[in-house]
């Protein structure tokens, strides 16, 4: 054959598997009965159900977070009757949208119909194969992963074009090119972003990239030098604006756009949409949680080095692995919340606010930023303490002014189930 | 276990890369005075982008056109002294940036030819009335970055190199010829122009593709050690046919150049000069370079005791005479000036590809391509003149038809005769430089026994003589509607004259002119 | 067994038995690829026809990806399907009134010379590819070839070159296209 042996050992880019210690646990030496070419394909099953499982887990608790959230800060309550504060309302609604009939319209491309939310959720999915929890738990260490997650995550805007037109309807149509023109353009800040971190880590590798960032706080890159800042912030708003989130939330807008390009889904289809949403907020989070805040990495040097030394000590490697998957969530989970809060904060912008951030904001300040870095990286590879010390004085009083903000607030949630005298 | 992290980031990638590819990166540095005109260039550009932000739209033109000269005449001093002189304390490389171009002498006299026809087309933008009001910078920066894309394309050693080359010189000329977008001629010449150039490129590059299976290497060098074992033949007739059509969109040669009348018609004058002669001649440049690696004469080579042989002469030869033959005949009966050119530039082509006929033989039969170098050396001044002469027509009357020239000799007498000057060059009579170079054409056809291209071309001269020489009965036997003369501006009599002067030059006392074409080969 | 050892057998050495999937997944991406590309010459909606483009590229993707070239893939996915066809998407959908856009080309005249150009230019390059003993290498690469390392460091070291050169065309090009679209032209 032409194509001969070498591309399957290349082609195998999910070459590591954690799953699989796991798997090997569960079967022992039963595992030897099972022949090498089934065992191929049912791991890579399991990868897929494991992403899926927590694709699921995820949205059902980040629907439920982001009603509280909005509630609370509208001074409401939010879901208070199934479960605990609403916790079931999620499971509930899924039940509900489950049984829901499913309609197309009748002048619909029918088959473009059915197609975009697959191709909508094949955008997002495909990423959490490189999105990492730990050194255990991750489905695959592929050495192009940033590039990768830049790569798929372009999919997405086909499926909501596809939605928008097959849908045959003004609104979904207006919402699928208010996409295609947002999610486009903030592609460009956000490749920036990704070089800046790929030159500092010399590496595409999510793991390698956390692993630069060992050690102490100061070694995150977000404090690497005082453009970083200015990367990260320039990240999470353009990733705001690639999941559609408010105040980038154009292409469905509902007070113009009834819903935007998914108008017209109803039932399971309207929450895959739904679900693919909730993904790709989890994943950019995740993205950025590694880029800039040491991803698994607890910030506490000697912490660490006793996780890390667990040579001969299986219960340190279990702590370790469980230590870094809380630490990286609750990162990532952080800000998820923020994404939350600036959308029940801040109004939607206009179309053309929209380009002016971000090709006459953004796209300098980021192009700065990342030439400064390269310059910053050629004088000092590796970093410098003193530009470390300046990054956080320089950056303390915005950043003590969110924490004060989020103190302010979270404080005040709780004031508010104390019962008042008056 | 307690690491020091920062130690650990330090002795990362940099190290590595700088231990394996140290050597290399140091090479490289070497050759980059070598390439001191494209770097003029690439400067010349960023510094045009920029200054068309800041320098008054009315200003433009002028300011930026000066700039963008003395940038050409700068680039091309360095082309020529580089090329000439060894610089302090250099040892001069065969071959520059792993072998990516080369640094010979025919590379270097067509920069110089390149950047001169650049320098020619920018004081030709300056005299046209075409552009008044336009944002400038970046015509100027486009200008630049195709005749960038030309210099490149005349030393490309590699496959890679030649088709980015290729590119370089095609992309920003669409951009050229769409410039007045609200002429709708230059829109659809334009689209065509593209929808060509990219089609050309793709062929080109399957071409290019096949080349690379068969030789493991993108070198031009590696087309030698092609081995024509069975099958093997046969596709490299293919790839060879493939590559073709990418040249011959640059050359506007007979099965890629329907393109050439209407964009020459639809691009602003200056425009049409430049591809005229820069595009023109970069394509030749690349193509006789591939053509030579390529082993044009007896492709023999001996495959499992049979010898093969493809005549790629042949081919070269009747697509020579297919191409000059079309082009005189539609020239026969246009009526556009422009136009005329146009179709007159795709028979010079056909001329043009007699050269390439004439490289047949042993390696190191150098006449073939030392014609063509001559012949673009006379085409160089003979056709940017006659266009010249156009936009100055053009601006002052809003002429470009031919039956509207009628009269205009007494108008503007020493502007007319230089213009006839010009079109006896392009016809090929003595005593002009059109005749020197033709003479040489014919002989190397002549050497190497093609007595019948060489009647075709001598039939295609005849016919040629008629419409040059319509435009000449017009302009002095014909009466015009008026007899008002016609203002001159200095510059533009001596462009004109210059270029005149050089036409009867290369005519008269080509020797000189012979001495320094012989000199060129591939070696440096 | 480990499982992991297993893995890795897996990756840089497919014994006989996984080499059952090669083709699978083969002929999946070849077929995606050239069924989609003969359905956009057969559609009528342009719509359709720019996404199945789309799956025609990323077919070309997945076998970008079977030969090891995992960085042309992921460019493949990134530069057609999430630029290019996003663009002509855009350009259909914003050139277009109707709800449903019909290919209006009268089937005289070009049918018969584009097909004859299509199946002489099939003809070649497919004679070439079946009968000509390629320079194909035999050796394996490595499991864990770090190809954006190897890339990254060709193109700074044998293709600097070409490389700035490209990004002086790609300035030109951006410059210029900015230029051709903006309204009025030059004299906007």
């Amino acid at each position: 054959m032409i194509f001969g042996g070498t591309m399957l050992s290349n082609g195998l880019v999910f070459a590591r598997y954690s799953l699989a210690e796991w798997i090997q646990g569960l079967l022992g030496d039963r595992l030897e009965m099972i022949p090498e070419w089934i065992l191929f394909p049912l791991l890579m099953l399991a990868g897929c159900l494991v992403i899926i499982g927590f694709i699921t887990v995820f949205a059902l608790f980040a629907i439920w977070m982001e009603r509280k959230v909005s509630a609370h800060m509208q001074c409401r309550l939010g879901p208070m009757e199934v479960g605990f504060h609403g916790a079931l309302q999620t499971i509930a609604d899924g039940v509900k949208l489950l049984g829901k009939e499913d309609i197309v319209p009748r002048h619909a491309d029918k088959l473009l119909h059915y197609l975009a939310p697959i191709i909508v959720f094949a955008g997002v999915f495909p990423l959490f194969v490189v999105v990492p929890f730990s050194e255990k738990i991750l489905i695959s260490d592929i050495n192009l992963g940033l590039f990768f997650v830049a790569a798929v995550g372009a999919v997405e805007v086909v499926g909501v074009i596809m939605a928008g037109w097959a849908s045959n309807n003004k609104w979904s149509l207006f919402g699928a090119m208010r996409a295609a023109t947002q999610l486009v353009s903030y592609e460009i800040p956000l490749g920036l972003a990704f070089l800046t971190i790929i030159l500092l880590a010399g590496s595409f590798s999510m793991v390698d990239i956390i692993h630069q960032q060992e050690g102490w706080l100061s070694n995150w890159f977000l404090f690497h030098n005082p453009f970083m800042p200015i990367i990260f912030l320039s990240f999470f708003t353009a990733s705001l604006a690639e999941c559609k989130r408010a105040p980038f939330d154009l292409p469905e807008a509902e007070s113009e756009l009834v819903s935007g390009f998914h108008t017209e889904y109803s039932g399971m289809k309207f929450s895959i949409f739904f679900l693919a949403e909730y993904a790709a907020m989890y994943v950019v989070c995740a993205i950025a949680a590694v880029m800039f805040l040491g991803g698994w990495s607890t910030g506490i040097k000697p912490l660490e080095a006793w996780l890390a030394d667990s040579a001969g000590n299986p219960m340190r490697e279990v702590l370790s692995n469980t230590v870094h998957l809380v630490v990286i969530v609750t990162k990532s989970m952080f800000l998820v919340f923020v994404q939350m809060w600036l959308r029940w904060t801040l109004p939607r912008i206009r179309l053309d606010q929209i380009m002016h951030v971000c090709l006459k904001v953004l796209l300098p300040w980021t192009m700065v930023a990342m030439v400064a870095t390269s310059a910053i990286e050629l004088c000092w590879p590796g970093g410098n303490m003193v530009l470390t010390a300046l990054t956080i004085v320089i950056w303390s009083i915005p950043l003590l002014w969110t924490l004060k903000a989020i103190l302010d607030m979270t404080v005040g949630i709780f004031l508010k189930f104390v019962p008042s005298g008056r | 276990m307690f690491q020091s992290v920062f130690a650990k980031k330090i002795d990362f990638e940099p190290k590595a890369f700088q231990e394996e590819f140290g050597s290399v990166i140091n090479s490289l540095k070497d050759n980059l005075p070598f390439i001191a005109p494209e770097l003029v260039l690439v400067g010349a550009i960023c510094v045009l982008i920029l200054a068309g932000l800041f320098v008054p739209r009315r200003d433009q033109k002028g300011s930026l056109g000066l700039f963008s000269l003395v940038a050409l005449l700068g680039a091309g001093w360095l082309a020529c002294s580089v090329g000439t002189s060894h610089f302090p304390g250099l040892e001069k490389p065969d071959t520059l940036f792993q072998g990516m171009i080369a640094f010979d002498s025919f590379a270097v006299f067509f920069k110089a030819l390149f950047l001169l026809a650049g320098a020619v087309v920018v004081i030709q933008t300056y005299l046209s009335h075409e552009f008044e009001g336009f944002a400038m910078g970046e015509y100027y920066s486009l200008m630049l970055a195709s005749l960038l894309g030309c210099c490149l394309l005349a030393a490309a050693t590699d496959m890679v190199m030649i088709y980015l080359a290729l590119e370089l010189v095609s992309i920003p000329t669409y951009i050229l010829v769409i410039y007045r977008k609200a002429d709708k001629r230059a829109t659809e010449s334009a689209l065509k122009y593209a929808i060509y150039g990219s089609v050309a490129g793709g062929v080109m590059i399957y071409g290019l593709s096949l080349f690379y299976g068969l030789t493991g290497s993108t070198a031009l060098t590696s087309l030698s050690t092609i081995s024509m074992e069975g099958a093997n033949a046969a596709v490299v007739v293919i790839a060879g046919f493939l590559v073709f059509a990418g040249f011959a969109y640059k050359m506007a040669a007979v099965p890629m150049h329907f393109w050439c009348p209407d964009v020459y018609e639809g691009a602003p004058i200056p425009v049409t000069s430049y591809l005229s002669v820069a595009s023109k001649a970069a394509g030749f440049a690349a193509f006789v370079r591939f053509m030579d690696a390529f082993g044009l004469g007896e492709q023999i080579r001996i495959a499992g005791g049979e010898s093969i042989s493809i005549q790629w002469v042949e081919v070269v030869a009747i697509i020579a005479a297919v191409t000059m033959t079309f082009g005189n005949l539609s020239a026969l009966f246009q009526d556009n000036v422009k136009r005329m050119l146009g179709y007159s530039s795709i028979a010079h082509a056909g001329y043009l590809l007699m050269g390439v006929v004439g490289m047949k033989g042993i390696a190191g039969d150098v006449e073939g391509f030392q014609a063509i170098s001559f012949y673009f050396l006379s085409y160089l001044f003979m056709n940017l003149g006659a266009f010249t002469v156009v936009i100055v027509i053009a601006s002052r009357t809003g002429a470009e038809n031919i039956e509207s020239y009628k009269g205009l000799g007494p108008r503007m007498p020493f502007r007319a005769a230089c213009l006839a000057i010009f079109l006896v060059g392009l016809i090929g009579l003595p005593p002009t430089g059109g005749f020197t170079g033709k003479f040489m054409l014919l002989k190397v056809v002549i050497l190497q026994k093609y007595y019948w291209l060489a009647i075709v071309a001598g039939i295609n001269t005849a016919i040629s003589v008629y419409y040059y020489a319509r435009i000449i009965k017009n302009m002095w036997l014909e009466k015009g509607s008026s007899t008002e003369q016609i203002l001159a501006s200095p510059l533009g009599v001596s462009v004109i004259g210059l270029q005149a002067a050089m036409v009867l030059v290369l005519g008269v006392f080509f020797s000189p002119f012979v001495d320094i074409i012989q000199r060129i080969s591939f070696l440096s | 067994m480990n499982i992991l050892n297993t893995l890795s057998i897996l990756a840089a050495a497919p014994s006989e038995a996984t080499a059952i999937w090669l083709p699978v997944f083969f002929w999946t991406f070849a077929l995606v690829s050239v069924l989609s590309s003969l359905a956009v010459l057969v559609v009528k909606d342009i719509v359709r026809c720019a996404f199945l483009i789309m799956s025609s590229l990323s077919g070309l993707a997945g076998l970008y990806l079977l030969l090891g070239a995992e960085f042309l893939a992921f460019t493949q996915i990134m530069v057609y399907v999430g630029g290019i066809l996003i663009l002509i998407l855009f350009g259909v959908m914003l050139t277009n009134r109707e709800p449903l856009l019909i290919k209006r080309m009268k089937a005289t005249g070009l049918v018969a010379p584009g097909v004859l150009a299509g199946l002489i230019l099939f003809t070649a390059i497919g004679y070439s590819v079946c009968t000509v003993d390629w320079k194909v290498t035999d050796q394996p690469l490595p499991a864990d070839a770090d190809t954006p390392a190897r890339i990254g460091n060709a193109l700074m070291s044998d293709f600097i070159l070409p490389f700035e050169m490209a990004s002086v065309l790609l300035l030109v090009a951006l410059v210029g296209a900015a230029m051709a679209a903006r309204r009025g032209g030059a004299e906007g």
